[in-house]
Order: structure tokens, then sequence, then C-alpha cells
């Protein structure tokens, strides 16, 4: 079966003052279904290779293929079309528009897409009633909760109902139970078929949602488990 | 060095965009403050200014040649009345050829040297002769011809001068000649058929203050003379009068759009310098929570700004003095004035001393209120979003059914209400003048056509030209006829010319007359109707309030003896002499009236050059004139090319308020775009999304700046008619602006607002997501 996700040797290089590498040689491959959590200390290229895989940003060599197309051809619109339709991203610190209600906050990537209005809306309050937060469409991000921004941040990425949910430690700026029931939320998504692939530095996290965890240490992968392995490997 | 002198050097060398947006805005705004400036100098007292700068002639005397010797004309410039003098210098008729192969008479007077004690001669271009065979024009001959500097005047085959080769372009206040030659050039004696030669002399008068200052040197030099000698004389004071009614016009349009420049570049530099300060907010907290105090944080911030707007000032003021060269010599050239200067150093100083106050004045007032924050409040304040809630216009653009990224560019337009608003500012001014600019432009064809009858009259006959030998010449039938049977001739109408004396304008009134039908030759009405009647008469404006009588009102005129009365039945637009002046019909006038001149209307496709030819060559004594020889369209040309120059410019100013702007904005929300763009908005919709943000703003300043361009044209066209004869305006002046123009001068101010915003909109939708989002 052809992955969904696949990076073959992949490299990132930062050019700033000094050149820094963020990834070097990473090749890794996602299933659809997988909850592939990865995982590693601050400045490990977590999020790198989390934005490559959504098309934040490009590989400085190799290639990233999501659902057979490759990133680091396309041009700048392909990629933005790439990111509306295929990927949705959830933030650590949420990123919604603090000018725009939190369903107007939702609609924005189906709008975007060319959807009408109604029915943009329409999925949007649907969402809203799945995630559990339908009294808060007309509020702004400024004055709700941070789970319950996190939430709207979750039907936003997912109103275009996309092929793969990235997430960039989204229980990071939450306390452990807004934390907890935003993972449940996840969860139930990944159960109903939805390819998932986390950031985090949280084990206890990874170890209770995840089917998979990739381990990335200073750019480079020194560990990949499927669930019955890593259960083993924490059980020792 | 001090450490708040390191820390400013360091901030202008990391903030290199925001650095050179100050640099290049205070550029253009000394830029366009220096040409506004220098054009306001020019404006002050030209006349007075080019009278000293060039030792202008406060009398100019023709003697006869024929009557008076040399030496007694040179002894006249030793009496007392006479402070110097310059001349004699003989002068001739010279027959010459223009467009068409038509002749032409002009004079042309013998002069060894531009300079002298008086009426000194300013060239325009070329130089001064240095051998027989060459020659220098006078500015209105080149401008009546299209002559220039390195073509040849080519003589008529009966002239006295040879053809001579053009090398120069002058000026000179007051003075007739139309060109001048080497006095070797000139002949010794006329030929046969034409008047003699004079001799011209230009003098300064030790007391030439008032009118009868100057009649007093009349006299004395007129006695020390034979009795006849005296064949003409021209004085300052009349040249003055004429040469201000024509600065007067340009004086208020001017005026205008240099305060427009002015006012548009304090704007733009206190909206970029306090928005680039209160951007920094957050370094200011930090800045404080590290022990800089408040008076050397505004040090710090205020040298930021105040080093590239040197730079700037620097540049800007010479680009200025440049750029101003060719306004100063098309407005010199309009008011039909030498060009007496270049640079007013005091005045440009002046200007950027004030510029880099306004920006000294904007970045410590924005730097103190940011400054008066506590650290803690200040880096919150820099470092959180910049809005807790949605909009008005935002929720009103959500709701509307266009694409997302245009109503998401629309309701941002003005969530910064103030800088939204210097910005509306800036485009109003950028409007305004374009409004201001076109209709003047309109408003002065229209009076150009008014003034010339160009679309009516194309051609003109003259039964006499002056140096031409009237003996033979043909008559008044005999050039009726002419015309009438000449098959280029659609409609044409006799002129005759009296004098009357009317009660109440207080001297001798001149009647033009026409003989048949003459309501079709251009004449645009202010009030009333044209005559049709024996009896009836129409007159300028300035009559009817020298004499204090309305349209409908009757008067009586005598002529020769003879009064009739006369009913004033129409106000129309005029503009000879003083306007005191009457238009009625032949046989209105007792007296007996000879036709001299004919207004001739050509018919569709007839050359006017070919039909002037045909009719000169048909009989001595006899010329014609085409309507766009008599100069008024070169001066209208001048103020047009001023116009369009000042447009353009002010558009500049406007635009780069618009580009600061959106330059502001698009930093302080660079997350928002890099949000967007993760979630799926394509460059492309960035762009639209940016300009969808200002076209609202180029819609705002449009309402607002159309309707204000439209009251300031009609106030400073009313002004250049009061001023310059005080003649009333034909409403049909004003009318100028029809439903097409409005459209596109309403699209001039979204055009301004999106080409200021291009180049930042573009800027953020190439901004790399990542890199924003990971430096929250």
């Amino acid at each position: 079966m052809t992955p969904l996700v696949e990076l073959r040797e992949v490299r990132k290089v930062y050019n700033g003052h000094q050149e820094s590498v963020a990834l070097d040689s990473v090749s890794v491959a996602i299933r659809e279904g997988e909850a592939a959590f990865i995982m590693g200390p601050s400045g490990s290229g977590k999020s790198t290779l989390l934005n490559l895989i959504g098309g934040l940003d490009r590989p400085s060599a190799g290639s990233v293929t999501v659902q057979g197309s490759d990133i680091g051809r396309m041009s700048e619109a392909s990629l933005a079309r790439f990111r509306r339709t295929r990927v949705g991203i959830v933030f650590q610190f949420f990123n919604l528009l603090n000018n725009l209600s939190a369903l107007e906050n939702t609609m924005v990537p189906a709008q975007l897409a060319g959807v009408k209005r109604a029915y943009a809306r329409r999925r949007a309050l649907d969402l809203f009633e799945r995630l559990g937060i339908a009294q808060l469409r007309d509020q702004y991000p400024m004055r709700i909760s941070g789970g319950q921004r996190q939430r709207v941040a979750i039907a936003r990425a997912l109103i275009n109902d996309p092929a793969l949910l990235l997430a960039d430690e989204p229980t990071g700026a939450l306390d452990s139970q807004n934390g907890n029931q935003v993972m449940e939320i996840f969860a139930e998504l990944n159960r109903a078929g939805q390819t998932l692939v986390f950031v985090t530095h949280d084990e206890r996290l990874a170890r209770t949602y995840a089917s998979r965890i990739v381990q990335l240490i200073d750019g480079r992968i020194t560990a990949d488990r499927s669930r019955p392995a890593f259960e083993m490997v924490s059980a020792r | 060095m001090s450490t708040v002198l390191r820390k400013t050097l360091f901030d202008v060398r990391r903030r290199k965009l925001q650095t050179a947006i100050v640099a290049v805005v205070v550029f253009l705004s000394s830029l366009t403050a220096t040409l506004a400036l220098t054009l306001l100098v020019e404006t002050d007292a030209p006349f007075d200014r080019a009278f000293e700068q060039t030792q202008g002639a406060h009398l100019l005397v023709t003697f006869d040649s024929t009557q008076v010797t040399e030496s007694q004309v040179r002894a006249t410039e030793s009496l007392s009345v006479v402070a110097t003098a310059n001349g004699p210098w003989r002068m001739m008729p010279a027959s010459i050829l223009i467009a068409g192969g038509r002749e032409r008479v002009i004079p042309v007077a013998g002069r060894d040297q531009a300079g002298g004690p008086v009426d000194r001669i300013t060239l325009d271009s070329g130089r001064w002769m240095q051998s027989t065979g060459e020659v220098v024009l006078s500015r209105q001959l080149a401008d009546e011809t299209g002559l220039q500097a390195g073509d040849t005047l080519q003589a008529a085959s009966d002239s006295t001068l040879p053809s001579l080769r053009i090398v120069g372009i002058g000026v000179s206040l007051g003075n007739d000649a139309a060109a001048w030659v080497e006095p070797a050039q000139l002949p010794a004696n006329s030929l046969p058929d034409q008047p003699p030669a004079q001799y011209l002399v230009a003098y300064r008068l030790k007391h030439a203050s008032t009118p009868a200052d100057i009649a007093s040197a009349v006299n004395a030099i007129t006695a020390a003379v034979p009795a006849t000698a005296v064949t003409d004389t021209s004085n300052y004071l009349d040249t003055k009068l004429n040469a201000d009614r024509t600065t007067a016009v340009m004086i208020p349009f001017l005026l205008a759009f240099s305060g427009f420049a002015l006012l548009a570049s304090a704007l733009i530099i206190a909206n970029l310098v306090s928005g680039a300060v209160i951007a920094g907010i957050r370094e200011i907290g930090i800045m404080k929570s590290i022990g800089f105090t408040p008076g050397q944080v505004v040090a710090a911030f205020a040298g930021q700004m105040l080093i590239p707007a040197v730079a700037g000032c620097i540049a800007g003021l010479p680009a200025g003095i440049v750029l101003s060269q060719p306004f100063l010599e098309n407005t010199a050239h309009a008011f039909g004035l030498p060009r007496t200067f270049g640079v007013a150093p005091g005045v440009d100083a002046l200007g950027v001393g004030t510029i880099l106050a306004v920006v000294a004045a904007a970045a410590v007032f924005a730097s103190l209120r940011a400054g008066r924050q506590r650290p803690a409040e200040a880096i919150a304040a820099g470092s959180s979003p910049a809005t807790h809630g949605g909009s008005w216009q935002a929720r009103l653009a959500a709701s509307l059914p266009l694409p997302r990224a245009l109503s998401l560019g629309f309701g941002d337009s003005l969530a910064k209400p103030m800088r939204s608003a210097m910005t509306v500012v800036a485009i109003v001014i950028g409007v305004a003048t374009v409004t201001f600019a076109a209709g003047l432009h309109l408003s002065l064809v229209l009076v150009a056509s008014a003034l010339t009858h160009d679309q009516q009259v194309q051609v003109e006959v003259f039964r006499e030209s002056v140096g031409k030998n009237q003996a033979g010449g043909l008559s008044d039938q005999q050039v009726t006829s002419l015309i009438a049977t000449n098959p280029g001739t659609a409609r044409f109408v006799a002129v005759g010319h009296a004098d009357a004396s009317i009660a109440g304008a207080g001297e001798t009134v001149p009647v033009t007359a026409y003989r048949g039908d003459a309501s079709w030759i251009g004449y645009v009405l202010i009030n009333g109707r044209w005559f049709n009647a024996p009896g009836e008469a129409v007159a300028p404006t300035a009559f009817f309030i020298r004499l204090g009588k309305h349209v409908g009102d009757s008067i009586t005129a005598d002529f020769y003896g003879t009064t009739v009365p006369l009913k004033l039945v129409g106000e129309i637009f005029d503009q000879q002499g003083d306007d005191i002046l009457l238009r009625t019909g032949f046989d209105s006038v007792p007296a007996k009236l000879v036709a001299w001149n004919y207004e001739v209307q050509l018919r569709a496709g007839t050359d006017p050059v070919a039909y002037a030819s045909s009719i000169e060559s048909a009989g001595s004594g006899l010329g014609a004139r085409i309507n766009r020889e008599n100069g008024v369209d070169t001066a209208f040309a001048l103020i047009n090319s001023v116009l369009a120059g000042l447009a353009v410019v002010l558009g500049l100013i406007a635009i780069s308020g618009v580009f600061n702007t959106v330059v502001l904005n698009t930093r302080e929300r660079a997350r928002d775009f890099a949000i967007l763009k993760a979630v799926g908005m394509a460059p492309r919709q960035v762009v639209s999304m940016v300009l969808a943000s200002v076209a609202v703003l180029g819609l705002l300043g449009a309402l607002a700046g159309i309707p204000a361009g439209i009251v300031l044209h009609r106030n400073i066209v009313t002004v250049m008619g009061q001023i310059a004869t005080s003649t009333g305006i034909p409403d049909a002046f004003f009318h100028v602006f029809d439903p097409s123009l409005l459209t596109l001068l309403a699209l001039a101010g979204i055009v301004i607002a999106l080409v200021g915003a291009m180049i930042p909109a573009q800027w953020a939708a190439r901004s790399r997501i990542t890199e924003v989002l990971q430096t929250e």
C-alpha cells in the first residue's frame, strides 16, 4: 500500500549567520490511519519535520511526498492549494485570527478554497457541534479559554476534510485538563480513520495516543517504533 | 560613543527596510517641498524681480531716423531726467517667410551686445551673435513661428535682410524688437516702399514711480529733438500692468499646488515616523526594562528617524532644485518674463529644516507616548495581537458575496483608524490635485478657445499690413468679394472700429462693429444674449462693472458728436486691453465705418495656411493671420505643462503615503498573513487582500478628493478670471466634469492606492510562514 506521507533522504538547512542543519537524511513513511507522534528534545527538528510535511516549508534536499505529490516541486500557488485541501494544521499557540469570530476563523480555509459561504458555515457549525463548542461560534478568540481556542483551531483544520491532520504541540499551551480533552478529540478522530501526525515532547501523551512514535535527535531519526514495539520498550 | 548613539546606529543598520522607507519618503517629500517653495518664490513679484535683474527700461522711445540724427538721439541720454540709457539701436522692418511660404513683416534691431546698463537681454537658449549672418529671435517670435536656435530665418524676396542663421532665443522686457542682428547687418537705407529706419533707446529714469514721472521724461526727451522725431514710446508701468495680469492668472493655482505639496509631505512624514515608532513599542519596553531612561528612549528613536531623514533631505534638496528648473523655465515663459533665478538657498534650507522638525516632532511625540507606559505593559502591548475583537467593517465585509481574500481585505481597511485617516488624507490630496489639474486643463482649453475663437474663426484677413506700402491696396468691396468667392470660405464677417464717449467710462470706449451676423464668431456669453438688432450691443464684465450697469440697461454713446442709445443685451467673455469696450453691429454706429479686417470661418477640410497664402497673394496690402499664430496657445500649453508636472509629483507623494501605510500594516500583521497562508491562502490571494484593504481607502479618498478638487477648481478659475481681467466666468467653463471624467477620477484614487500598495503586498505574499510563526 502506498504511504500517505513519504520522506526520502530529507535534509533541511537554515542559512543564517551560521548555517544550521535542522534535518539530515530523514526518511520515513506514514500510512493512512496512523497516529504518528514525532518526539524529541528541543531543537531536534520535530517542528521542521512537521512544517515540511504540511507544506509550510520546503526541503533543502531529498523529497517530501504527500498523497503522491512532491511538495518540493510545487509552485507557491500549488502549495497553498495543498495546505488548504490536503492537510489541516493545529498549532501550539492556536494561531487564530483575533479580528474574526470563532466561526469565521473556522470557515476561512473553506472560503479560500472557493466553497460557498452558506455551505462553509453549515460545515463549520457541524464541526462545532461535534467538538462541543457550538456556543462559541460568535465569540472572538481573545475572549475564550485556551482549550476552547484549540478546539476552534481543530475545527478550522478539519473544515476541508483533509487527508492528513498535523499538530505541533497542540496541548503545550493548555492546562492538563484541557490538554486531555483536546487529546481525546484527536483520538476520536483517529479512531474514525483520520491520519494524524503529532509533534510533542510529552512522552505520556505519545504512549497514550500514538500508534507509532518517531524519535528525532539532532535532526536524525534515532528510533521509529509502532505501538507493540514502543509499549514493550516502555515496559522494560 | 554614548550608549544611546551606539544603540541608534545599530538599529539604523538593523532595520534596513524601515531606514530605507524613511529615507525614500523624506527624499520625495523634501524634493516636493523644494519644488513647491521654489515655485512660491518665483510667484513673488516676478516682474519686479525680472525688471531689476535685467535692468529693465523705464522708458523705451522710438525716433524717426529721417527726422533726427543718431548724435541728437544720443544727446537725450544726458538729459537731467535720465539716470542711464542704452542704445540707440537702429530698427528696420524686414520681411520673413513663415510656415506655408507666407510673408510676415517683423521689426529687427541692430544691437552689438545683449547686456549693457539698461534693457539687458536674457538668452533662453543658444548664444548672442558673433558675426553678421546670425540673428537672435525674441521668444515671442520663436513661439509664434516655431523657429529655434539652429534654424534659418528665411528672408522674403522683398526683405532688407538676407536669410540668417538663428543662434539664440532672447527675452527683453518691453522691447518691441522681434529679432536682433549685428548693427552692420542692417542696410544703410530702407527700400523705397518701406517705412524708414528708426532709432530705439532704452532709458532708466531718475524718477519713474508714477505715470506723471514717465510723462515728464517723455516731454523732456521729445523737447530735445525735432518736433515730429519721436514716433512711439512705451513704459515699464504699462508693461508691468500686462505682465502682472498674466502672472496673477497663474499665481492662485501655483499657490494651491505648492500648499498641497507641503501639506501632503508633512502628513506623510508624520504618519510614517509615528507608525514606525509605535511599531517598535515592544522594544521601548525592553529598553526601559534594562535601564534606559525615558529621555534616552526618545533620543534613540528620534535618532533612528533623523539619520535616514537627514540622508533623504541631503538627496532630496538637490533633486528638488534640479527638478524645479524646467518648472521655473516654463513658469517664467508663461509669465512672459525672462527667467531670473534657479536656486533659493534660504527658502530651500527653511523647507528642509521644517521637514526635519516634522520628523523630530513626530518621533518624539510617538516615542514619548510609548515611553510613558511601564516596561512590562509596553512589552506586552508590543507582543500581543493588535486586535481583540471584530470590527463592524469586518462583519459587514464578511457578509458580502465576495471571494474571502477580498472581503478580509475590505474588513481590514479601517483597522487602524488614525493611520487610515492620514492615508486617506494623502489620497484626498492626490485625487483633489488630479481633479483640479484635469478641470483646470479643460477649463483652460475652453478659455483659450473662447479667447482665440479658433473653433469659429480660423483666419483673420487684414486690409493693411505693417511696413507695406498701402498704395494700390484692395478696397473693402474687392476684399469682400475675394473672400466670398474663395471656395474655402464657409462664412465671414467684416469688422470696423470706432471710438465712443460714454458717461461713466472714464475714457474713450473702443467700439468693434460687425457687418452682418456675427453671433457665430465665438464670444461666450456670461449673461444675456448676442445683439441681433440695431441699437443693441454686448460688452465684457469690466465694462458693466465700470459703468455700474447690468444686462438689459441702456447707455448713451457719443460717436464723434452724434449720440445714440445702445441697449446692453449681453455680457460676454472677452479679453482685449482693459475690457472697457463694446461690440455691436455696423448699423448701430451713426458714423461712417470702414471695414479693415474680416473674420473668416473655413469650410471643413480647408488648410488655413493655404487659405491665408491664397488671400495674401491676391493683392498687395492684404495680410492674413491664422488663429493659432497669436501665441495664446503657447502660454496655455506652458500652464498645462506646469499643471501636469505638479499633478504627477503630488500623485507620487500620495502613492508614497499609501506605500508607507501598507508597509507598516503588513509588518504589524505579519502573523495574520502567516496564519492565513498556513491555512491555504495563495500568494495571489494575499496580494488581493492587501490591495482590497487600500482600495477602500482609495475610494474614500476619491469620494472626498473629487468634490474638494471641483470646489478648488471653481474657486481658482473664478479668482483667475477676476484677477486677470475682472471678467466673470461663463458657466460653461466650470462644467467640465462629465460622468466619464468623474468615473476616471474616482478610479484615480483607487489607482493611487493600488500602485502604492502593490510592492508591500507582494512582499507580504512572499513572506515565509515558518519564520513568522516561529518568532512568536
